[in-house]
């Protein structure tokens, strides 16, 4: 008797609940064009002086711009810049703002308030400051003009400039707010404008209505479609991809592989694919004696099978990597597809033989090789993710085939990042993801850049001698060359051995329109300006 | 009474200061650079050896916590290393969500368990018995983020009873109970099914006494006999285990938090772990450890309520 009322009471419990949970969703449509999209954990600030996570520049990017952007075919365009004079002795640059913009706090975006914001912000706050190291002087040569004096040439200055990074913003708001600024506001030109941050559940930005400057390559300069976008907060991958197959969420990006074909499965969802930035590599730490050896490199880059790497880390969603730069960011060296094809290849028995060569040999009752004596045992150091945790594990395995025992140390990202700073391992399997190739190449390659990200402590004169051309040469072929440059020397010395391209990916439902000019770009810039909703 | 009060409190001081200690130094043993991981990898070491200045963490620990303690003291818990904030607001607007989910959890845990104990006690041996343990168990074994996945499919997609993530409205909307339910579940059931099985052994144990079977045999309503004679005896040790539940609760919320989108002080906590962002690390733990010294204050409280041989002295 007591469990029938019991189940009684739990029916009646449910059908109230689904009653509720109707209205409440109903009660949710206000009429207003609004885009729910998801972001990650990660965001303590949107002071992107404070904080170098990449979340929180989805909704930076949105807000706050760029004095100059790339376009689909990643040439430099203007966005707050108009145009741009470049002296014949290449020492003074001059940047013709456009007119008539305000930041959202309605103070003008003009060359007195842009010289303020680089002299006082971001040149000394913005990590990124080593960018601009050669601008000497600046004068405003009248209300739109910025002059920039430089102590030598420097071609790559407005490729810079469009580096995400490096936003422009209010110089009065970032004053007026002090220490609380990218907490309680964060003040750009963008066609978007910052409304409110519930920490830990969701930032909403509205509509700024005067907005009319769009990068020409965009059908739509503005204002946006949306009304608002609303970004909830959802750390748990599989929670936002179950938030948009519901309903609740129009559009997550990076899905995690494991859940790609279910979302691809899915009618209601249109999914975009494209390869990210991030290129997953091993690296040879060079103040080990045993990873000096370059027959032991070369061994381990034959042992490890990047097929095998793509599935078990990323079900083959991705790419093999013949460089350490992606197709999609500037910099990338075309002829990498062809020349890694007698590089970077798996062959287990070369692979053996090369350790032969190099004294390693193995024992006729043993598994592990050894040489005078000793085994041959490394130590590997990786992150805590899934992204360098898999691959490094598929790399023991590998490694384990070949005769070489490896002790994986698997760690949280600070912790790994503290014992890769200190040298105390034989080799990583890590990566890097970053727009701009030429940003990438100057730090994983460089000397400057040694112990941190340079964790091979990569040292190599031809290298340093391509990375001056690369950030110095007049022309941007000559810059490109030397770039390609860097990455076949790369390959040769197999210090960095790329490994694999993951996939980037976006997910929306079918109500959302306008993806196609967001397609067209390959780093899916500006989401906002294109999307709209369609009225159902 | 009142001295119980008094010292508990005292007790309270030693509690919170030695709690600071303990986090302080091992957040410190732990390797990695709060500097490092804030700036990223692009920023110079000579930015990075600025930052740790300015953080002070160029000085000797023990110099760290004396600074640290000297602020805490006048009520200041310092400025997160990350966003800058003073860590006091960041605890404080998400500790009341920790509370509101952790108290909707600990009334489900504590609701259900004492039914299905006293069903399962009354019905000693019965089917009902079997399946009330079976369950008590199934829930005690299943990890946490495993549980409320399969809540999310079944009740939030499959069937769309109830929301899938998030917090809904202000604390006490329908919005916001609606979005409750399922994280409240997932943290309260396997917290559940122990304290069944407790209420159950001592149900069987003070239904098999004498005051018992007196009521029974004056006539009295099986109900009334066992809700009002057998019950309220049956409590005592399931009260004292309520102390115990708190800390289980709160350290459950961490991943039920993650799983559900619950913007509490479970994901805040992790996060400034990940970052090493110490002094928020130190600010949470401090309000976690405040409400789990607050709620065994209250168990004991109640324990005495429960049972007048017990006197709060």
């Amino acid at each position: 008797m007591f469990v029938k009322k019991m189940l009684c009471i739990l029916l009646v419990l449910s059908i109230v609940l689904t009653g509720i949970s109707i209205v409440a969703l109903a009660a949710g449509d206000m009429g207003e064009n609004v885009l729910v999209s998801a972001l990650q954990e990660k965001i303590d600030t949107f002071d992107v002086f404070k904080s170098a996570l990449a979340e929180p520049l989805r909704v930076l990017g949105i807000v706050a711009e760029t004095l100059t952007v790339y376009d689909g075919d990643l040439n430099v365009k203007p966005l707050l810049a108009k145009s741009w004079d470049v002296s014949q002795d290449q020492l003074t640059w001059t940047f013709h703002l456009k007119e008539g913009i305000k930041f959202h706090d309605g103070t003008a975006f003009n060359a007195e308030s842009l010289k303020d914001y680089l002299e006082n912000w971001m040149f000394p706050e913005s990590f990124n400051g080593w960018q601009f190291e050669p601008i000497r002087e600046m004068n405003v040569t009248d209300e739109y003009t910025l002059e920039m004096k430089l102590e030598r040439p420097y071609p790559m200055l407005a490729a810079y400039f469009a580096d995400p990074w490096n936003i422009i913003q209010s110089p009065s708001a970032l004053e007026k707010y002090g220490e609380r600024y990218g907490f309680d506001a964060v003040v750009g030109t963008g066609p978007f404008m910052f409304e409110q941050w519930d920490r830990g559940s969701q930032v909403v930005l509205k509509k700024n209505p005067d907005y009319n400057h769009g990068p020409e390559f965009l059908s739509n300069q503005g204002p946006a479609h949306l009304d608002k976008i609303i970004f909830r907060i959802i750390p748990e991958p599989i929670t936002r991809v179950s938030e948009l197959r519901y309903g609740n969420v129009d559009l997550i990006q990076k899905v995690p592989e494991s859940l790609l074909q279910e979302v691809q499965d899915d009618k209601n969802i249109t999914t975009l694919m494209k390869s990210s930035f991030r290129v997953v590599f091993i690296s040879f730490n060079q103040d080990r004696e045993l990873m000096r050896n370059i027959k032991v490199r070369e061994a381990i880059n034959h042992a490890v099978s990047r097929e095998a790497v793509l599935q078990a880390a990323f079900q083959g969603y991705g790419q093999i990597a013949t460089s350490l730069l992606p197709p999609s960011s500037t910099g990338y060296w075309e002829g990498s597809k062809e020349f890694a094809k007698s590089y970077l290849y798996y062959d287990p028995e070369e692979s053996k033989k090369l350790l032969d060569e190099a004294g390693w040999t193995l024992p006729s009752n043993g598994e592990i090789r050894t040489k005078d004596g000793k085994e041959l045992v490394l130590d590997l150091v990786a992150i805590n993710v899934p992204r360098y945790k898999i691959p490094a594990e598929v790399v023991q395995s590998m490694l384990k085939d070949v005769g070489i025992k490896v002790n994986l140390e698997i760690y949280d990202s600070a912790a790994a990042n503290a014992k890769l700073e200190s040298g105390d391992f034989d080799f990583t399997v890590t990566g890097w993801a970053y727009n701009m190739g030429e940003v990438t190449l100057d730090l994983i390659c460089a000397e400057q850049s040694i112990p941190n990200p340079n964790y091979a402590r990569y040292v190599n004169p031809e290298i340093e001698s391509q990375l001056d051309i690369m950030r110095m040469g007049k022309t941007a072929e000559e810059r490109q060359t030397a770039a390609s440059k860097v990455q076949e020397i790369v390959i040769k010395d197999q210090v960095v051995v790329p490994l694999v391209i993951r996939t980037n990916s976006i997910a929306v439902v079918n109500k959302v329109q306008g993806l196609e000019l967001l397609d067209q770009h390959p780093w899916w810039l500006d989401l906002s300006l294109g999307l709209e909703l369609s009225k159902e | 009474m009142f001295s119980f009060l008094i010292r508990r409190s005292i007790s309270m001081v030693f509690i919170l200061i030695g709690v600071s200690i303990i986090v302080f130094f091992a957040m410190r043993l732990a390797p990695g650079d709060p500097a490092r991981q804030i700036l990223g990898p692009l920023a110079s070491q000579e930015k990075v050896e600025e930052l740790r200045h300015e953080l002070a963490l160029d000085k000797p620990l023990w110099i760290q916590y004396g600074i640290w303690f000297k602020n805490a003291v006048q009520g200041d818990l310092g400025k997160s290393i990350a966003s800058k904030a003073p860590t006091l607001e960041l605890v404080g607007e998400r500790i009341v969500n920790t509370i509101e989910l952790t108290m909707a959890a600990f009334i489900i845990t504590l609701t259900l368990a004492i039914a299905s104990g006293v069903i399962s006690a009354v019905k000693q041996y019965s089917i009902v018995d079997n399946i009330v343990t079976l369950f008590s168990l199934f829930w005690l074994s299943m990890p946490r983020f495993w549980l409320g996945l399969m809540f999310m499919l079944l009740f939030a997609t499959r069937i769309s009873w109830l929301p899938i993530s998030g917090m809904g409205g202000p604390i006490g909307t329908w919005d916001n109970l609606l979005h409750l339910i399922l994280p409240a579940l997932t943290l309260g059931l396997p917290r559940m099914g122990s304290l069944t099985r407790i209420v159950r052994s001592s149900m069987l144990n003070v239904l098999k006494q004498d005051y018992v079977i007196y009521a029974r045999s004056k006539g009295l309503k099986e109900s009334r006999v066992i809700l009002k004679h057998a019950l309220r005896n049956a409590l005592n040790p399931v009260i004292t285990m309520l102390g115990l539940q708190i800390p289980w609760l709160f350290g459950g919320s961490v991943i039920v938090e993650t799983v559900f989108s619950w913007p509490g002080m479970g994901r805040l906590l992790t996060s400034a772990i990940f970052e090493r962002d110490y002094p928020l690390i130190q600010a949470v733990a401090i309000g976690y450890t405040l409400i789990v010294v607050f709620a065994n204050y209250l168990a004991d409280i109640s324990y005495a309520i429960a049972d007048p041989r017990i006197r709060l002295e």
